[in-house]
């Protein structure tokens, strides 16, 4: 019966605190004012967001439309060549033209996920399509677009950039100071000669707060998501937009305990502001940073620099391989061809596809090595992320989104296959001096996307969302064990 | 050494001094009685220039405060009820802080330690840190300051309140010592009996006037307190 | 009294424990930082120049062959380390330093860092910049801002003013006291930087470079300092003043550069390297198919007789020169525009003045970038160049199938490339200079103003 009685009125004293704390929060202006804040910079967040997506898929488009309209045309002249007005270094029946730089030129283009928008992560650093023609692979897949190294040094003001930067630190704002203003204000006292019980307060002061800002944060980038991205799927949109905002809440979450638990020590407002700010820099600016130091000092990147210099002792070996094949054959330079089904492939012709093939094969065991280290430095990273929600939760952010790593690499796979695919398709044809055809140019392999198959990325995320939450639980535990054993001295 | 003439302050309206004239010599030791609110702190703040005046003026060795702030500040001391100092740093270090300050002389250790001890502060106590300091044991400190720059004007807001009365007679018998240096002294109090005890003359103030005038070798202790009651009833 | 006062001070922030911990933090974050950078500095340059000089014996060492196909070679070069990268590598993560030097194409610079970096790249780089940049600010405004707010708080401002102490007195005694505070961070940077300038031998330059560094930073820190006691004079209490110089701190720091960054690319969009690429090769297309009609009368580039190759393939090549300066000119605009724009929206944030001026004269920043890229332009036409005059003089009928030897090879002279001297730098980012100088100014009115407003109760 006690039982019952003290269960009524705690739920009694948790809403009466926290009718109670709404108007003081609304009075003192602190609330809307936070409140709009973070509604403006959400929203700039997400329109930039779109703007920069847009801006890549429109460009993707573009890159298609500019690869059909290049076929057709070669389509055309193939259909219409006579070979004696033909330019030989542009004639489209010669076998090699399938894989020159200009019109042989192919794109594997790798779609925005939906969820670009919310975090554009490294999708500036990654490109999104790769340019592939006859020369080597290490010639393609390290291109990255161009952009002002500013900017690249700058970082994304999106979304995620607003929940993990921002959303924290007016989390911090509103609460610094949840039981320190009583104490200082005196009202601590009056407050805790009432029968409602501590962490009960506490609980109350700390829900409209989270409620208030969590909402924003929860709710918007979802339905943005869902309105502007969702045209083809919306129930894998819906899901994956579903758990960005639940990493975000839980974020929040994890930022709202440590409020709770600063201000369980009984301090000054001063000081709790002093310590929030610094566990804020701890987590946000210096963790992520020195755990990236880190990953530099006990895993280094390969050296691109050894690379190079690899790259051209191989081009250079090469070029000796193939020196006999170093001449032009002035005799048939003027006549092209074709003859009879044949194309007379130059020497020099041959003798370069042969190098960019034998530096291409050379490369792929660096390659590999360096994609292995790669995934070392990726392992690293997610062993010790636990030292930084703030790391934690924009890792899962952007994985969620397809703009990390991780999709990159499959990406860049999926490029290498095709270069591949494509060489095994063109280069018996040169070898053999076969001219192409229509059906041949409309044969070629096309790069087919495929996403990831991705149980292993739920999974992935999955845990950190449970890391974060766990590391969340504790203070909370924390800081009830703590409010409840120090009723006296915090009166005081 | 102290002189004020029509000095009026008001805040937002209210009268807090209302045409106050006040003259203290040298050695002498004035006591200001009041209810709370009856303008003494008002009085003080306005002696240190911490609040302009309305209208009027006040004089500390002939020097204008509102005129010569910088200049008055070098004849005056000032004790408040709570003397406030660096919890951080011990006794003498504050003591050399505040002196090295008011005086652009560095003291010896020795010196410090001296005037602290006329103040009647033991050497064990001024080397511990300010922030475990009783009331009274800060209140030494602030006369060490006064001692040490030799004021020759002592502003006291309420300095025996919450004092308990050894500590408060031991006050006294300080300030006895600094009148006889000549020092002039102010002190606004409600403790009719230290008043009584310590000061020369006694004014009583009531809604920022002065009331009452008198010389305290003219007045015992009963009569003080029953004149003091009915001006407050009036 | 200025002494006095300062000493007070420090003694009161060092005693309470404050100092101990955000100073001591942000010193060991600087210290590791210039330690990482050191060892990560000099192994990079020792391999940059080691790999340069083998890729030039590569070159040398390549046999007979014809100058052309030699010219496809080529070489690589690698954009030397300045020594005071190791304190702000500045935008070196994010531009490549390698550029290749191939017949008939511009290469951009190749291989950005931060490519293969892991995803916590975004939050930025830990270097000795960052700290200062970062947390310096920090540590100012926790140690400055109960500098009066505090003292009126406990009473001790009465106690103070009583004594007759000016007020501007005790603002030059408090901001003696931060800045004594800020100089054991900074003391130490600069200790380490020169001993690593003194160690790199690259004395005079360096030392100019350094100079005007610590004056930026000096100005940088000194306007967040001015700025902290303006606001703890003017802040009812100590608590006001500590929340509104945090908000401003987060703004100047985290906010302002990157919006103003993010603006700056809405004011002026990067071309794609699609759109780029096929303004260069729609250019080339034109000017080479214009340049053998003038010069050959002919359409198609067979039809050209064989012992005139050799200057076909030169005149080719300097059609090409000119629609590369024009496009690469036009990018490298592009990116200075929108550095200006930054900028100009960062005149609300000093950080943005002192990283322009900071990686100015780090010798990181894109006008250096710009300086060697356009070196290694330089240098693969003159190779090019070279081995094209070669062929137009000795090839005759044999036209590509005449070959050289390392005779011809060894005449290409290596890359030799010098950053530029510390004036030239300093050409460019004079104005950054000027915004920091005005920030501090401004600051330091502003604190005297509001000293000067200063009452005790």
């Amino acid at each position: 019966m006690a039982e019952t009685v003290r269960a009524v009125s705690a739920s009694c004293a948790f809403w009466t605190v926290a009718r109670h704390e709404l108007l003081l929060l609304w009075r003192d202006r602190s609330l809307p004012i936070a409140v709009a804040l973070l509604l403006a910079l959400i929203c700039g967040g997400l329109y930039n967001g779109l703007l920069r997506v847009d801006e890549r898929d429109e460009l993707l488009v573009a890159l298609l439309r500019e690869q059909d309209s290049r076929v057709d045309n070669l389509a055309a002249q193939l259909r219409t060549a006579e070979a004696d007005k033909l330019d030989v270094y542009a004639n489209p029946t010669n076998p090699s033209s399938l894989l020159a730089s200009g019109a042989g030129l192919r794109y594997a283009i790798m779609p925005s996920a939906p969820l670009a928008p919310l975090t554009l992560g490294q999708s500036d650093l990654l490109p999104s399509y790769f340019r592939i023609s006859g020369r080597s692979e290490v010639n393609f897949v390290y291109d990255s677009d161009i952009e002002n190294p500013w900017h690249l040094s700058a970082g994304h003001f999106d979304a995620a950039y607003v929940a993990v930067y921002l959303l924290p630190l007016l989390i911090l704002a509103l609460s610094y100071n949840l039981l320190s203003a009583e104490r200082e204000r005196g009202t601590l006292r009056m407050l805790l000669a009432q029968p409602a019980p501590l962490a009960v307060v506490v609980l109350a002061k700390v829900a409209v707060r989270g409620l208030a800002l969590l909402t924003p944060v929860a709710v918007l980038p979802l339905a943005v998501a869902l309105l502007a991205r969702s045209a083809s799927d919306f129930w894998n949109v819906a899901a994956s937009g579903l758990l960005w905002s639940t990493s975000a809440c839980v974020y929040g979450l994890f930022w709202i305990a440590v409020a709770v638990m600063v201000n369980a020590l009984g301090k000054s407002s001063a000081f709790n502001a002093i310590v929030l700010a610094g566990v804020w820099v701890a987590v946000v600016l210096v963790a992520p940073v020195t755990l990236s130091l880190a990953v530099e000092v006990i895993h280094p990147a390969p050296s691109r620099i050894e690379m190079v210099q690899k790259l051209h002792k191989l081009h250079e070996a090469a070029m000796r391989h193939y020196a006999d094949l170093d001449r032009t054959d002035y005799e048939t330079l003027r006549d092209p061809g074709p003859r009879n089904g044949k194309v007379y492939i130059q020497p020099t012709t041959l003798r370069y596809f042969h190098i960019q093939r034998e530096v291409s094969e050379m490369m792929r065991p660096w390659m590999d090595d360096f994609e292995a280290t790669l995934d070392r430095r990726q392992q690293f990273v997610e062993t010790y992320r636990f030292l930084s929600p703030a790391a934690t939760t924009f890792e899962a952010m952007s994985d969620l989104a397809g703009t990390n790593l991780g999709r990159h690499r499959h990406f860049q796979r999926l490029a290498s296959d095709y270069y591949r695919q494509r060489l095994s398709y063109v280069f018996p044809m040169i070898l053999s001096g076969t001219a192409v055809s229509e059906a041949d140019l409309r044969d070629m392999p096309r790069f087919v996307w495929t996403e990831e198959r991705s149980g292993h990325g739920i999974w992935r995320r999955a845990t950190s969302l449970a890391e974060l939450l766990l590391l969340t639980v504790a203070l909370c535990v924390f800081s009830v064990w703590r409010l409840s054993n120090s009723t006296r001295s915090l009166g005081r | 050494m102290i002189r004020t003439r029509k000095l009026c302050k008001y805040f937002d309206g209210d009268r807090a001094l209302d045409s106050v004239d006040l003259d203290i010599a040298p050695g002498e030791v004035y006591c200001l009685l009041g209810a709370n609110g009856a303008g003494k702190t008002t009085l003080i703040n306005i002696l240190l220039d911490f609040l302009p005046a309305s209208s009027g003026n006040a004089w500390i060795n002939g020097l204008d405060v509102s005129v010569e702030p910088l200049e008055t500040k070098k004849y005056v001391a000032y004790i408040p009820e709570q003397v406030m100092l660096y919890g951080t740093l011990s006794g003498v270090e504050n003591l050399d802080y505040f002196v090295t300050l008011a005086t652009g002389r560095r003291l010896g250790r020795e010196r410090l330690l001296e005037l602290l001890g006329e103040a009647g502060l033991a050497a064990d106590a001024a080397e511990r840190r300010v922030a475990k300091y009783s009331k009274g044991m800060r209140q030494k400190v602030g006369v060490a300051i006064a001692f040490a720059k030799d004021a020759k004007a002592l502003l006291l807001d309420e300095p025996t309140s919450g004092l308990d009365p050894q500590a408060a007679d031991e006050f006294s018998r300080l300030l006895k010592k600094a009148s006889d240096r000549g020092v002039a002294i102010l002190m606004a109090t409600h403790d009719l009996f230290h008043a009584k005890q310590t000061g020369t003359r006694i004014g009583i103030a009531r809604r920022g006037k002065i009331v009452a005038n008198l010389d305290a070798s003219d007045i015992g202790h009963a009569d003080l307190e029953a004149l003091y009651l009915d001006l407050m009833r009036a | 009294m200025i002494a006095v006062v300062a000493k007070r001070d420090f003694i009161g922030f060092v005693r309470d424990g404050r100092f101990s911990w955000v100073g001591g933090l942000a010193l060991v974050l600087l210290l590791s930082s210039i330690a990482v950078g050191w060892r990560h500095h000099s192994e990079l340059a020792q391999e940059r120049r080691a790999a340069q000089l083998e890729g030039y014996e590569t070159w040398v060492a390549q046999g007979r062959k014809n100058p052309h196909s030699a010219a496809h070679l080529g070489m690589f070069v690698f954009k030397p380390e300045t020594t005071l990268a190791l304190f702000d590598p500045g935008l070196e993560p994010y531009v490549g330093a390698t550029v290749w030097l191939e017949a008939h194409e511009q290469s951009d610079l190749k291989f950005r860092p931060a490519r293969d970096a892991t995803g916590l790249r975004r939050f930025g780089d830990l270097s000795a910049a960052f700290v200062l940049q970062m947390i310096g600010p920090l540590v100012v405004l926790l140690i400055g801002f109960d500098a009066f707010a505090g003292e009126r708080e406990q009473g001790t401002l009465r106690q103070l003013s009583s004594l007759g102490v000016p007020p501007h007195r005790l603002l030059w005694g408090k901001a003696t006291a931060v800045a004594a505070g800020v100089a054991t961070l900074l003391v130490p940077t600069v200790v380490l930087l020169l001993a690593a300038v003194f160690a790199s031998g690259d004395l005079g330059d360096s030392l100019a470079r350094l100079a005007w560094l610590l004056l930026g930073y000096c100005l940088y820190l000194g306007t967040f300092l001015f700025s902290t006691l303006a606001v703890s004079a003017a802040a009812p209490n100590s608590r006001v003043a500590l929340i509104v110089l945090l908000a401003a701190w987060i703004v100047a720091t985290v906010v302002i550069p990157r919006a103003a960054s993010e603006l700056s690319r809405i004011q002026y969009p990067t071309p794609t390297a699609f759109a780029f690429d096929s303004a260069v090769a729609d250019g080339l297309e034109h000017a080479r198919r214009q340049a053998l009609e003038e010069n050959f009368h002919v359409k198609r580039s067979q039809d050209v007789p064989i012992e005139e190759t050799g200057r076909a393939l030169q005149i080719d090549d300097h059609a090409a020169y000119l629609v590369f300066d024009k496009h690469y000119g036009a990018l490298w605009d592009v990116f200075a525009r929108q550095q200006r724009a930054q900028e100009t929206i960062g005149l609300l944030s000093p950080l943005v003045a002192l990283r322009g001026l900071s990686t100015g004269m780090a010798g990181t920043d894109l006008a250096h970038q710009r300086d060697f890229a356009a070196a290694a332009e330089r240098h693969r036409r003159l190779i090019q160049d070279m081995m094209s005059d070669d062929r137009i003089v000795h090839a005759g009928a044999e036209g590509y199938n005449y070959q050289a030897d390392a005779e011809l090879w060894r005449k290409v002279p290596p890359f030799d490339y010098a950053s530029p001297p510390s004036g030239w730098a300093l050409a460019r980012c004079w104005p950054n200079l000027v915004v920091l100088a005005a920030g501090f100014v401004l600051s330091l009115l502003s604190a005297v103003a509001s000293v000067r407003r200063l009452r005790p109760l």
